[in-house]
């Protein structure tokens, strides 16, 4: 077998393929990551990864081998991963995707990637994302868009991979990294997934550390890992989370494994059909979509319970108060004065203003803005305190659907990937691509993006299952079998 | 000014591929779409406060499509008035948890470079920063 | 409660009598080792950026976890301040922008503070006392300090401070003069100081007060209200307030009308002045910190604090009156520091309190004071006191001997008894050598006596020539009776 071959042998091994490779000897974790750097490198037309880090994944890697070598495995020993740009790494450079934090290089490292090492996984580099988070495209990056693998059929157009964890997306599907991690604040893993055909959970808020993750809006950010399948989410996730002293809203409780719930029967359990996710105007695909998820389920015996989510339409306009709000006040620390960009200036208020103005970019600045706007005296009752009180009655809607099902299942976004540059200049276009993933974030509970099928021009597509709080147990459970129902093996031709 | 106009724009947008991706104002219900109001929207005036609160830098050009979207935005946001939140405790976390408190002890600390590393500028591990003028 | 000024406290202008009126937010710190948000030290004198933690620097990604030693103290101050404890609170981010405020914000407790309304009785120097009310004390973190004079175009940023504990007491507006403003904090500082939450350190900035001021005419509506930030003695306390009334009174007098604002003590001048930086900081956007949760504290554990409090100082102070028999005064004086009333009363132990009180009080302290000690470092312990006192007691020295002994003992490592001993300063009681002293006295003024026969208050001139001549050892008793018994009055 000539090195070539065996690189993309190599590269279409899963996460959970890999790790068994390597703890029976038959791959070493240096091959799997020379393979992994080599694909990083060919793929720099994804813009995919800001920073590469290949002497230090060299450098793991061999550690790795170390350890494999004295049966010291841990849980991710040796497996290649990308890192979003959201996570601070110790030594390596973490810019949030805007120019305000370029060349910021922590000497501090995130809980959430520090237990990925703990656990003997590899860094290959850091990944594009939207500025702070916010976007749902990876267009407001100042390091410019992320290219989505996945092209439409007979078409050359470029497409979003989605966002804001889209270098994650773009990097598993394009196979440059065998796992990402992500943040979802309203979306911002499952969307991705799904425009990408990979897998995306975001667990319960309190599972994974924030500590030294970049924040956006406090009381939604929430990491979790971009997969090729859903055992490789709960492996990567098993990894990520735990709880973390660092971190006030950190959860105490334990952590299942969750990969054994991958595969466990649904028989009997009750999947919930929130009808007012079935919104006006949806396209047809996604209605079929759904229509056969459904289908799938009930044939692995779910039972299937059509409920009510009476405040649904409200999420939406609920979270564009609350996640600016928080926000507003996250991204005060970017003045210019102890670390990041600082611009010119003839007065200190100058040189406030101007370093704000030119080193965040206009999503950023408009969520700024409106977020301070919601909290200044005289609008906080009407904006803030009522979107607060808007959030429990999404998250109560919640409480009293979980009585009685056990799961709910919805499409993961209202349409497949969209072309660079069409949505842009329309905010609230933009924000509607969250409108199935903002509710998990604003009651807190698990979701995760399974990849279901293409549309009509190739594209993938996504069905979501949102659990109870802690519940990823029964998250993977139904995403596993979503999975297999689907069987989707669909790969984007490789043109970069 | 129409705080409806944004979402028309987008509206408008070819989708470039094949598949109907509906104008997002199609996911609204009547009930839903915004009304016009008075009372929640901005002006230029407002625009540049907030500016000036947020510490944004804002161009004189910039400061009417800056109004125009956000006043788009928050029309669109005025749909939770419909909500009934009498009696409804706001919900500032979803963790059914009180704050955690650590031990009184010194375990961090003791390392100026690091915490000076990343200045735009420093001078003996002060942070110099512009002129103050209190 | 003074709510109209008493006579003496009213300012007169030209258009007549004004009040003022005065409120202040303390800022005490608490005296924990870390600070409140962070595991770096607390401390004085570190080099720049020493104490810093990532978090104390706003780093990116970095998170608050609370100090649970700082929420304990916070409850131990409610409650020495008769303050309602609030098992639920809540922390708040109050947003600005200033160089040494990291985050761009600071952690406060705006909403739901963790200690509700209390109230404290103050002293005057007079003996006359008034009541304070304490609106509330919250919990927040300190920010960093700038420094101006480093360089002409920059400032320097020192993060020592910033995530500091502090625990802001906000009085009620009930003071009507400098001076009871001044009484306030003084209070305020003993009873943290016994409570042992802040050091009370007020130069170095431990404890300091930013000091709402307002003029009204006597009886009318509040006026506007200007806030002097940041005052750090109690003498600048008293000259800010007394300037910034008279400020005040000049504009509304001449027609004008007072701005609300921030505004900052000149030390050299003795002048107040508007503080730019926060021209426009009014708006702080105060919002729930979505990176804390609420603080919720059991019932049983606040219970567990208030059986740890010490003695209070007003309670000690009813205490020293009713067991000791001492003056209001006094005891006033000796609880204003807990180690005071705790050295009297070790000293006391089994004498006479009231010489002891007289003592500590009128020599002692001036003493301590004038040689730059305090009551913990004192050079006389209170058993070398007391001993000294007992020797008063018994006789054995009067108390004019007394003050020379007071000096070897301050001198010296040695008893009272070993003093009197070596000098030789014992009393002279034997009659014998008394009226021997009387008799040459008498012999060698023969004109005085004759006097003295026919004008019996003039005997006092030969009280003090035998004291005199027996180096002031004589007992002054023997001597006056001797002498009446001689001249036959």
């Amino acid at each position: 077998m000539d090195t070539a071959t065996l690189a993309t042998d190599l590269l279409d091994l899963t996460l959970a393929d890999a790790l068994e490779a390597l703890k029976a000897k038959k791959i070493s974790a240096t091959e799997l990551t020379e393979a992994y750097i080599t694909a990083m490198e060919g793929g720099r037309a994804l813009n995919a990864y800001t920073t590469e880090t290949p002497d230090k994944a060299r450098e793991m890697a061999k550690a790795s081998d170390a350890r494999l070598a004295k049966g010291e495995a841990g849980l991710l020993e040796g497996i290649p991963l990308g890192i979003k740009e959201l996570f601070c790494t110790e030594g390596v450079e973490t810019n949030a995707g805007s120019k305000i934090l370029k060349g910021f290089v922590p000497p501090y490292e995130s809980t959430v990637t520090q237990n990925l090492w703990d656990a003997g996984a590899v860094m290959l580099g850091k990944l594009n994302m939207d500025e702070f988070a916010m976007g749902s495209s990876n267009e407001t990056s100042a390091f410019g868009p992320v290219a989505n693998p996945w092209r439409a059929q007979g078409s050359n157009g470029t497409f979003t991979p989605g966002g804001s964890s889209g270098g994650s997306a773009s990097a598993v599907a394009g196979l440059m990294c065998l796992g990402a991690t992500g943040s979802d604040t309203g979306g911002s893993i499952r969307q991705p997934a799904a425009f990408t055909g990979t897998v995306g959970i975001k667990p319960t808020y309190g599972r994974c550390s924030r500590f030294g993750m970049v924040a956006f809006a406090s009381s939604l950010d929430q990491a979790g890992p971009i997969t090729r399948t859903v055992k490789d989410s709960a492996l990567m996730l098993q990894a990520m989370c735990g709880h973390d002293e660092k971190d006030s809203t950190s959860l105490t409780a334990e952590v299942p494994n969750f990969a054994a719930s991958c595969g466990k029967s649904i028989k009997g359990m009750k999947i919930g059909i929130p009808k007012e996710y079935r919104m006006d105007g949806m396209p047809a695909e996604i209605e079929t979509l759904w229509s056969q998820g459904i289908a799938w389920l009930k044939d692995a015996g779910a039972e299937i319970v059509d409920v009510s989510l009476p405040h649904t339409k409200y999420a939406l306009p609920c979270y564009y108060i609350i996640a600016p709000a928080e926000a507003s006040s996250n991204l005060a620390r970017y003045d210019g004065m102890r670390f990041g960009y600082r611009a010119e200036g003839k007065t200190l208020a100058e040189v406030y203003q101007n370093t704000r103005s030119e080193g965040f970019g206009e999503e950023v600045k408009r969520r700024v803005m409106i977020g301070t706007y919601v909290l200044s005296a005289g609008y906080y009752d009407a904006y803030y305190l009522r979107a607060l009180k808007v959030r429990r009655r999404i998250a109560q809607d919640f409480d009293e659907v979980f009585k009685s099902v056990d799961a709910l299942l919805t499409p993961s976004t209202p349409s497949a990937a969209f072309q660079l540059g069409e949505r842009s200049a329309d905010p609230i276009s933009m924000y509607l691509n969250d409108i199935f993933t903002v509710t998990g974030n604003l009651a807190g509970l698990p979701g995760i993006s399974v990849p279901a099928g293409l549309d009509a021009q190739g594209l993938p597509l996504g069905l979501q299952v949102l659990g109870r709080a802690l519940d990823e147990e029964t998250v993977f459970a139904v995403g596993s079998a979503l999975e297999r129902a689907a069987g989707f093996a669909a790969k984007p031709e490789k043109w970069w | 000014m129409s705080v409806g106009k944004g979402q028309e724009e987008g509206a408008g947008h070819p989708s470039g591929i094949g598949i109907d991706i509906p104008p997002p104002s199609a996911f609204l219900t009547r009930s839903q779409k915004p009304k016009v109001s008075l009372t929640m929207s901005v002006d230029d005036a407002t625009i540049r406060k907030v500016a000036k609160l947020a510490h944004i830098a804002i161009k004189d050009e910039d400061v009417h499509p800056m109004t125009e979207k956000l006043n788009g935005i928050l029309g669109w946001i005025e749909q939770l008035n419909e909500v009934d939140v009498d009696g409804i405790e706001p919900m500032t976390t979803c963790i059914p948890m009180t704050q955690p408190l650590r031990e009184d002890v010194v375990t961090d600390g003791g390392k100026p470079e690091a915490v000076t590393a990343n200045a735009p500028k420093s001078d003996h591990n002060f942070f110099v920063v512009p002129k103050v003028v209190e | 409660m003074n709510t109209t000024a008493e006579k003496s406290n009213l300012i007169t202008g030209n258009t007549g009598e004004w009040e003022v009126v005065i409120g202040l937010e303390v800022h005490a710190q608490v005296a924990s080792n870390a600070k409140l948000f962070s595991g770096a030290p607390v401390g004085f004198g570190a080099g720049p950026n020493e104490n810093v933690s990532f978090i104390d620097a706003g780093m990116p990604g970095m998170l608050p976890v609370i100090n649970k030693f700082c929420v304990e103290q916070a409850v131990r101050t409610g409650l020495g301040l008769n303050a309602q404890i609030h098992t639920r609170s809540t922390f708040d981010r109050k947003n600005y922008f200033y160089p040494d405020l990291p985050q761009g914000y600071q952690i406060s407790q705006f909403k739901n503070p963790i200690v509700g309304e209390g109230e404290i009785e103050v002293e005057r120097e007079d003996g006359s006392s008034f009541k304070v009310g304490i609106e509330r004390l919250h919990l927040e973190q300190d920010a960093g300090k700038s420094i101006h004079d480093m360089d002409p175009n920059a400032t320097y940023v020192d993060l020592n401070r910033s995530g500091v504990a502090l625990m802001e007491i906000v009085s009620r507006p009930d003071m009507r003069s400098a001076l009871d403003a001044a009484a306030f904090v003084k209070k305020l500082r003993t009873i943290v100081r016994y409570l042992g939450t802040c050091d009370g350190d007020m130069e170095k900035g431990n404890m300091r007060a930013d000091v709402n001021v307002s003029v009204r005419k006597p009886g009318g509506p509040l006026g506007t209200r200007c806030e002097i930030k940041n005052v750090n003695s109690m003498s600048y306390i008293v000259k800010a307030i007394e300037y910034e009334a008279r400020r005040q009174i000049e504009i509304l007098e001449d027609g004008g009308q007072i701005d609300q604002e921030t505004r900052l003590f000149n030390v050299a001048s003795g002048e107040t002045r508007t503080m730019r930086s926060k021209e426009d900081a009014h708006d702080y956007r105060y919002f729930p910190d979505p990176d804390l949760l609420p603080l919720e504290l059991e019932q049983a554990w606040i219970e567990e604090i208030r059986k740890t409090l010490p003695e209070l100082p007003d309670a000690k102070k009813a205490r020293l009156m009713a067991d000791y028999g001492l003056s209001a005064y006094d005891a006033g004086v000796l609880v204003t520091k807990g180690a005071r009333a705790d050295y009297f009363e070790a000293a006391a132990k089994g004498r006479d309190a009231k010489l002891i009180a007289n003592w500590t009080i009128n020599d002692l302290l001036g003493r301590l004071a004038k040689e730059g000690h305090d009551i913990d470092d004192s050079p006389i312990s209170a058993e070398r006191l007391a001993g000294m006192v007992a020797l008063i007691e018994d006789g054995t020295i009067s108390s004019k001997i007394a003050k020379e002994v007071f000096e070897h003992l301050w001198a010296s490592e040695n008893t009272a008894a070993e003093i009197v001993e070596k000098h030789g300063l014992k009393q002279v009681t034997d009659t014998g050598a008394i009226e021997k002293a009387v008799d040459e006295v008498m012999a060698a003024n023969p004109d005085k006596v004759e006097q003295a026969k026919a004008k019996p208050q003039l005997a006092g001139w030969f009280v003090g020539q035998v004291m005199k001549a027996t180096g002031g050892k004589a007992n002054p008793k023997a001597v006056n009776d001797i002498i009446q018994k001689k001249l036959g009055v």
